[in-house]
């Protein structure tokens, strides 16, 4: 996360460093001061452990901070706006074949996610059974939702290392498989063939 | 093809494979500083205070919250899905009188809404969205960051899904957002305390 100094601020007026670390007996938490409920996700104490200070708090769980890493140097290589360029596309080729398919997106397309499309569950079908047919047949998982949406759409990701031509055009042929197997009628090759498009016009 | 979580590149795979090293090891202090300064990248920020919280999304939502809401502190939390309410609890269980504007799952509010709302309830922090995957629209953010600076609203905004894939920067100088496949963050001015 990242923190302005102005939040930095309000945190500092609320932390305390730990008895057993403390130099100055009067760093610890004062009765005057609203101390910060948690000590885990104490930000004052996690920041003058990454900051200079390096005050021991948790220790840092090394196996994550090593992925943590090489998920921001990937990200910086391939740049910020590189990267969500080719989620506006993968994202914009999957809307496209999931549109030929006859299928209807959900919610407010001008302010649609690039890296995940909710869509919503043609009559007829059994939502679980088709994503368990697709994760059967296929090993593709796509998920529902949650509370009043749960059943009713699916979201499929197109995020990170799976916003792909390759991952795109994969799902959209075994949706159509799993569509007709349930029942629905769709034109052979329409989510393959449209997503191909928009790709041929990005291009 | 799920929402989340999804295939990891294999590159991240074969990093948390390496040997662990001791907390204080010069090696592990410099991966530390260089992921700061990695994600000071990745969120295009200088925010000096910019770092990981152990554990998944929600903790790092937590942590912010526990943080900077003080029991009694008005927090706004709009909701337009699953996680607007995830927001809202947590501000609840850390003690915040918490005002909550809705909309129906599948749209986004209207600037204009949001800015109605900070005048009508004057909260300490404004905690929003951005992209909610339980509804797949992400919260316009472009010029509500500048509202809160000018109110003296702390804005704590959640990214978990959404950086580095729906939004690349965010103008009006008025977020900061926190890291991972994706995350969240906070900005403004402090809180005028009543």
């Amino acid at each position: 996360m990242s923190l302005s100094e102005r939040a930095v601020e309000v945190i500092g007026r609320r932390t305390s460093v730990e008895a057993g670390l403390r130099d100055d007996p009067d760093d610890g938490p004062s009765p005057g001061r609203d101390r910060i409920r948690s000590n885990y996700l104490d930000l004052g104490q996690i920041l003058a452990y990454w900051g200079p200070q390096r005050l021991n708090h948790h220790t840092e769980a090394t196996s994550m901070l090593y992925a943590a890493h090489e998920c921001a140097r990937l990200l910086a290589e391939e740049g910020l706006d590189a990267a969500v360029a080719r989620h506006a596309l993968h994202g914009s080729a999957m809307v496209a074949g999931l549109t030929a398919l006859g299928l209807t997106l959900f919610g407010d397309q001008t302010h649609r996610m690039n890296n995940v499309v909710g869509v919503e569950i043609p009559a007829g079908i059994d939502g679980e059974a088709a994503r368990a047919a697709l994760l059967r047949d296929f090993a593709i998982e796509i998920g529902t939702s949650f509370g009043p949406l749960h059943g009713r759409i699916w979201r499929i990701g197109v995020m990170g290392y799976n916003a792909r031509r390759d991952t795109v055009l994969t799902t959209l042929a075994a949706l159509e498989h799993v569509l007709r197997a349930g029942g629905v009628r769709v034109t052979g090759g329409a989510g393959v063939g449209a997503a191909v498009e928009r790709y041929t016009e990005a291009a | 093809m799920g929402p989340g979580p999804i295939d990891a590149d294999p590159r991240v795979l074969r990093a948390m494979s390496a040997s662990l090293v001791g907390q204080y090891d010069p090696v592990m202090t410099r991966y530390m500083t260089q992921t700061q300064e990695l994600y000071r990248t990745v969120f295009r920020t200088t925010n000096d205070a910019t770092l990981l919280v152990d554990g998944t999304s929600r903790a790092g939502i937590e942590a912010a919250l526990v943080s900077l809401v003080s029991p009694g502190d008005r927090v706004l939390v709009p909701v337009f899905g699953r996680f607007g309410h995830l927001l809202r609890e947590i501000a609840e269980r850390a003690g915040a009188e918490v005002h909550v504007i809705e909309r129906e799952w599948g749209t986004v509010f209207p600037t204009s809404e949001l800015v109605a709302a900070l005048d009508r309830v004057r909260p300490t922090l404004l905690a929003l969205v951005h992209g909610d995957t339980s509804t797949t629209v992400a919260q316009p953010l472009d010029e509500i960051g500048a509202v809160c600076r000018a109110q003296g609203v702390l804005l704590y905004t959640d990214v978990t899904a959404s950086l580095g894939g729906t939004r690349s920067r965010w103008t009006s100088g008025g977020w900061t957002p926190r890291p991972r496949a994706c995350r969240n963050a906070s900005r403004g001015r402090p809180a005028r305390r009543p």
